[in-house]
């Protein structure tokens, strides 16, 4: 699979915190990349290292298809923590200068500032938009000069919720064209709905990294009832195949070998339980990361 | 080229910058006009601490006197633009967006180049203007004064600079550099006096103080008997030189090596 991005045992301190502990992974290109993790897990700080702001105290990454990073920075579009722009200039006059630096025609400012509502706005001043705004102006800025790669962190912050919406849309619509997005988040909502691939980060240590559907593949989960439940988990862990159970208001359990419900039912009602509900079910990606994370 | 447009674009729509520059330029046209005229002395009667000679050859040398005061404005001007950089975020947004890390700090040089350049220009026409006014001569005796001028204006401007970098607020830069103005003046007065050297004049901003002196100090000085050994030339300017060029360097590892 082509990569767009290598990235290879990356440390970081911060004085005595450890925050990046040698992270590795690969970026696919074409991907929709989630950096996940719970607060202070090092997903800022990659992002950091990965757009040359921090400096990493050992490990090497490498932006492929471009002659350095620089070159390659021109070619990302970022967005990382807050909206960084010039309180006195209109939004133009501030993507005037980004395009500069970009070194591109500045005949897309009005594009990018159309795609995210800001074009009636964009004589006015930075100092005078809402959090929103400036996020939003923050995006209209990465998008500037179509890039080939987008790299996110917390994207849809300080945003409501049809602000949010319309980011997801964005980000989805953007990767049908190709675009690479990598992005960093702790909303799994977020990450469930948009992402393809996903890195794990936990306190500085990558737990794990790779297509979603691998990484955070769970067993099949089979929730079971009757008038008993207690008496028929009794049963169930006795089941030579059984790998967890859990008793709530049913009884959820996995299996180490395939099971299907049928198969389940069946041995349940020749050990003399009737069962009253039986359902499959995926555990939601968040238990699963409360799981990891743990 | 792009670094100095990016820097232009910057300033373009600041009003503090336009501000700055017309109170360096109209006050210091004003000040010369008061001075020229007399109504501005210090002294008594014909006595007077500025000279008011403001014809060549002697203009270059009274008026630079007079310009190195008024460099403070352009001064608060360089640290005002930099610290706003750290406040704003903008030097990691510019990095973010695929500007070099030295490039960062290159624009900054270039851009105190050239107001150090434009100032210098301006002096030298606010010198023609006057000079010619009050009876001409030949302007190009001790035009090595222009030269000082430029030199004196990079290194202030450079060192100023140099503390936005480090202390990335502009109001405390701002104090720093004023106290910093007091304590070296102590410092190479303690110097020289103590050790009857001229080691004193040779520090950062002394250096180029040195190269645009008040005359009429050095006179009474003389007379009163109080004559101070004084720096060659030469060493003034490679002290300068020297220093402008330390600042670069220092700047440099700092902004390659640590995080912004």
């Amino acid at each position: 699979m082509e990569t767009v991005l290598q990235i290879h045992s990356i440390e970081k301190s911060y004085g005595p915190v450890k925050a990046l502990k040698g992270v590795s992974f690969k970026v696919p290109k074409g991907s929709v990349f989630g950096v996940l993790g719970p607060n202070g897990s090092g997903k800022t700080t990659m992002l950091g290292i990965l757009l040359d702001v921090l400096k990493a105290d050992a490990g090497t990454y490498h932006w492929e298809n471009y002659q350095d990073a620089a070159a390659a920075r021109k070619q990302i579009g970022s967005l990382l923590e807050t909206p960084n722009f010039y309180h006195y200039m209109s939004a133009y006059d501030n993507l005037e200068i980004t395009a500069t630096i970009k070194e591109r025609g500045l005949d897309d400012i009005d594009n990018v500032l159309k795609k995210v509502n800001l074009f009636e706005r964009r004589h006015t001043k930075f100092s005078t938009f809402s959090l929103g705004m400036k996020q939003r102006l923050a995006i209209a800025g990465a998008l500037l000069g179509n890039p080939d790669i987008l790299v996110l962190d917390e994207p849809t912050n300080g945003l409501d919720p049809v602000g949010i919406a319309e980011i997801r849309e964005l980000i989805i619509q953007l990767s049908k064209e190709g675009i690479t997005i990598i992005m960093a988040s702790h909303l799994l909502d977020e990450v469930e709905k948009v992402c393809t691939d996903v890195a794990i980060l936990k306190q500085g240590n990558l737990l794990s990294a790779g297509p979603v559907i691998e990484v955070l593949n769970d067993d099949d989960w089979i929730e079971v009832g009757c008038s008993d439940n207690e008496a028929l988990a009794a049963l169930l862990r006795r089941h030579i195949g059984l790998k967890n159970i859990i008793v709530q208001a049913f009884v959820q359990v996995s299996f180490g070998s395939e099971m299907d419900t049928e198969t389940l039912n069946k041995y349940c009602f020749e050990n003399g339980f009737i069962l009253h509900h039986i359902q499959k079910r995926k555990r939601s990606l968040e238990s699963k990361f409360m799981e990891m994370t743990k | 080229m792009n670094l100095l447009k990016i820097e232009w674009l910057k300033l373009r729509k600041y009003n503090t910058f336009w501000i700055l520059s017309s109170l360096f330029a109209g006050l210091f046209l004003l000040w010369n006009y008061g001075v020229n005229k007399s109504f501005i002395s210090t002294g008594k009667g014909p006595v007077n601490l500025f000279s008011s000679t403001y014809s060549f050859p002697q203009i270059w040398g009274n008026m630079g006197y007079i310009y190195s005061w008024f460099v403070i404005f352009l001064c608060v001007f360089v640290i005002i633009s930099i610290s706003n950089e750290f406040s704003f975020r903008t030097h990691r947004q510019h990095i973010i967006d695929g500007m070099e890390r030295l490039n960062f700090l290159n624009a900054k040089a270039f851009l105190v180049l050239s107001i150090a350049l434009l100032a210098t220009m301006f002096f030298i026409l606010t010198g023609l203007l006057f000079g010619f006014m009050n009876g001409g001569g030949n302007p190009f005796v001790n035009f090595e004064k222009i030269g000082y001028v430029f030199l004196f204006t990079l290194n202030y401007l450079s060192f100023s600079a140099f503390i936005a970098f480090f202390i990335k607020r502009s109001g405390l830069s701002i104090m720093l550099l004023l106290a910093y103005f007091l304590i070296e003046a102590i410092i190479s007065g303690l110097i020289n006096w103590k050790f009857d050297t001229y080691i004193g004049n040779l520090l950062p901003l002394q250096s180029s103080d040195e190269l645009l002196p008040l005359n009429a100090l050095k006179t009474l000085n003389n007379l009163a008997g109080n004559a101070q050994t004084e720096a060659p030339i030469y060493l003034l300017v490679a002290a300068s030189v020297i220093y402008i060029s330390l600042y670069y360097v220092v700047l440099r590892r700092k902004l390659l090596t640590t995080d912004l």
